[in-house]
């Protein structure tokens, strides 16, 4: 994985629950090591690691751990809570308008389930961060969430939606003019609101393309800025890693996820297989002359079922290696007795990292 | 007495569908007609599951949409011609809350056909939108049958005969921390909460002496003592969470399931698991 080292901005990955947020500080621990001005922006971190890099609340700026270390590690904890009503506070400068979105009825109803703004604030800050000469390594650890995807996918779907003209269409149901290709529209106009008049009232449907023709003016300028961070995200600079676990849900989700940046055309590097359980190396045997008979016994019979699990975890490693394929790597990250719940912890891993015999 | 509706949720990777396949095995042992659903990942519950009186159902937001809509309208043509073009596709998926009313909405439809319903739920986040929805389209549509159909949705959600949430979590700091949070929140929005369940849990497996002996022992680091330090300090987790949770949710009833060996993970399993998990007294403590 020695390739990580080589980049300006670390992209982790992966479904919830694998350790990515650990994997991610741990990272940039390790590149402090190596005598960079590191950097993790962290998405809510457990209470306890987060208090260990310094993270009490949320802050506008990255906060420094006190490390001896060749380099420098920051941290960065972004508000996930951030919703709609600050990306229209921040990009829509007309007060009216910004008036008009806050009030309508529906966007109070409907604003925290609009989808990625999660992902939106990471994508803003990581590009505001990467324009910085501060920092010459960024990881950033992305929104957790079950599909893994959202993150690249929600902000498209986003535009998708508040771009095309179906809403324009809706908007001015009867300045509608005929365009090619919108013909089986026209002709289903009348029956098409008739049968969301009969769902919800025609009203509720005049209602909700209003408030989507106002937040797309927001994802105009959104849309620009994307595109940007898109370009950054494709170039030489930048690696995704995908953090997993062996087992099958994780692993399953993380290769779908893998073939899914690859059609993309994102710069991935590898796979970082997180709480792999070793291959008991030496026989317990070994341990015989210097225990009682009883703790001997015990040592033997852990020692075999956890033969087994080393073995299925072996066996999906090889899996893995098996549907993704050469040119990338994949790094197994042995699972600890301890939580990783401070500093010391991250050290601990940070020794689990190849080349890491400082 | 069971609830109608059983939602089990928890942080992603806590063994939300293991626990919800127990629920429906032991329900569906105990002769209810039982539906056990997952709106995750199409082919999440394996097949053998399936029995006479326990059904699998992968839910589609596209899928249960067209049928919402066919429903209503009463013509499958007719959808066809105005809701399979691109525009109106990309309309429906980028509609804030649809796909999960269109979930929600096909769980309530689905009530009267069984005598318990499971749903293998999303991860937390994810979990609060899809209860919380028919409550905000209630709000935000002013009349028609979305309206009332809406309050119905949200009045048996919040009907704690009916509906209830079994909440999972692991004997590791974040799955705690998430699960009390989640509790905190769904309190807070009048859902309640059958349960709370306690994935992977390891027994202690020194007694005493050896522990005593193992305390004692220089050389604990060496490899060869990898998986016995492993072991304990799982059990030690497990005691840990155990007794926090037992704290934080001392009304609630507490399941546990132990942590699983075994190479497959399968029917047998599951069936063990499930003859388990309402009885935890039968375990140590």
């Amino acid at each position: 994985m020695e390739s990580v080292w080589q980049k300006r901005l670390i992209i982790c990955c992966g479904s919830g629950g694998v350790g990515k947020t650990t994997l991610a500080a741990t990272l940039a621990l390790e590149a402090a090591h190596r005598g960079k001005k590191a950097i993790v922006l962290t998405i809510d971190p457990a209470k306890r690691l987060a208090s260990a890099l310094g993270l009490r609340s949320f802050l506008k700026e990255p906060k420094q751990v006190p490390l001896r270390s060749a380099g420098t590690l920051h941290a960065m904890m972004l508000d996930t809570k951030q919703t709609f009503d600050h990306l229209i506070e921040k990009y829509i400068s007309s007060p009216v308008k910004r008036k008009s979105i806050l009030e309508n009825r529906l966007y109070q109803q409907m604003s925290s389930l609009i989808a990625g703004s999660q992902e939106y604030m990471a994508i803003e800050k990581l590009y505001e961060l990467a324009e910085s000469s501060d920092f010459d390594f960024l990881v950033l650890d992305t929104p957790p969430s079950q599909h893994a995807l959202d993150f690249l996918e929600a902000p498209q779907r986003m535009i998708r939606i508040t771009s095309n003209s179906l809403l324009e269409w809706f908007l001015k149901p009867g300045l509608w003019t005929g365009k090619i290709g919108f013909g089986f529209l026209k002709k289903g106009t009348d029956r098409l609101l008739a049968v969301f008049d009969q769902l919800a009232g025609f009203s509720f449907l005049h209602e909700l393309s209003e408030m989507l023709g106002l937040i797309a003016g927001l994802f105009g300028g959104f849309q620009k800025r994307a595109q940007v961070v898109y370009d950054l995200l494709r170039s030489d600079s930048v690696g995704f890693l995908l953090v997993t676990t062996p087992h099958r849900e994780a692993l399953k989700d993380s290769l779908q996820f893998y073939r899914k940046l690859e059609k993309l055309q994102f710069p991935f590097l590898g796979f970082l297989i997180n709480r792999v359980i070793r291959s008991c190396g030496p026989s317990p045997m070994l341990a015989k002359a210097t225990l009682s008979p009883g703790l001997f016994k015990k040592l033997q019979e852990v020692s075999s079922r956890y033969q087994l699990l080393a073995e299925r975890d072996e066996e999906a490693v090889r899996w893995l290696k098996k549907e993704a394929g050469r040119g990338v790597f994949y790094q197994s990250i042995p699972l600890s007795s301890e939580e990783v719940t401070n500093l010391d912890g991250l050290e601990r891993l940070t020794q689990l990292l190849p080349g890491a015999g400082r | 007495m069971t609830p109608k509706l059983v939602f089990v949720t928890g942080k992603g990777g806590v063994g939300k569908t293991t626990v919800s396949l127990a629920l429906a095995l032991k329900g569906a042992r105990e002769g209810a007609k039982v539906l056990c659903l997952s709106i995750q990942a199409p082919n999440s519950l394996p097949p053998y599951f399936q029995k006479s009186n326990l059904s699998l159902l992968d839910l589609e937001p596209k899928q249960s949409f067209e049928e919402y809509v066919v429903s209503q309208i009463r013509s499958r043509t007719l959808y066809r011609a105005l809701f399979e073009h691109q525009l109106v596709q990309n309309f429906i998926e980028g509609t804030p809350g649809l796909s999960d009313l269109m979930i929600i909405g096909k769980i309530y439809s689905l009530q009267d056909q069984y005598d318990q319903i499971i749903v293998d739920a999303p991860a937390t986040g994810h979990s609060l939108s899809l209860l919380k929805i028919a409550g905000i389209v209630s709000r935000a549509v002013r009349v028609g049958p979305l309206r009332s159909q809406a309050e119905a949705i949200d009045r048996l959600l919040h009907d704690p005969k009916k509906t209830s949430l079994v909440l999972v979590t692991l004997p590791e700091e974040l799955p705690f921390q998430e699960a009390c949070d989640l509790s905190d929140e769904l309190r807070k929005l009048g859902y309640s909460i059958a349960a709370v369940c306690l994935n992977q849990t390891v027994l202690p497996p020194l007694d005493s002496e050896e522990k005593k002996e193992w305390d004692l022992l220089g050389q604990k680091e060496e490899a060869v003592f990898y998986p016995l330090r492993l072991e304990i300090a799982r059990a030690e987790r497990s005691t840990l969470y155990r007794k926090e949770l037992k704290r934080q949710f001392s009304k609630i009833p507490l399941l546990e399931l132990p942590f699983s060996y075994s190479q497959e993970f399968g029917l047998e399993e599951v069936e063990k698991f499930s003859e388990k998990i309402w009885n935890p007294s039968g375990k140590k403590d």
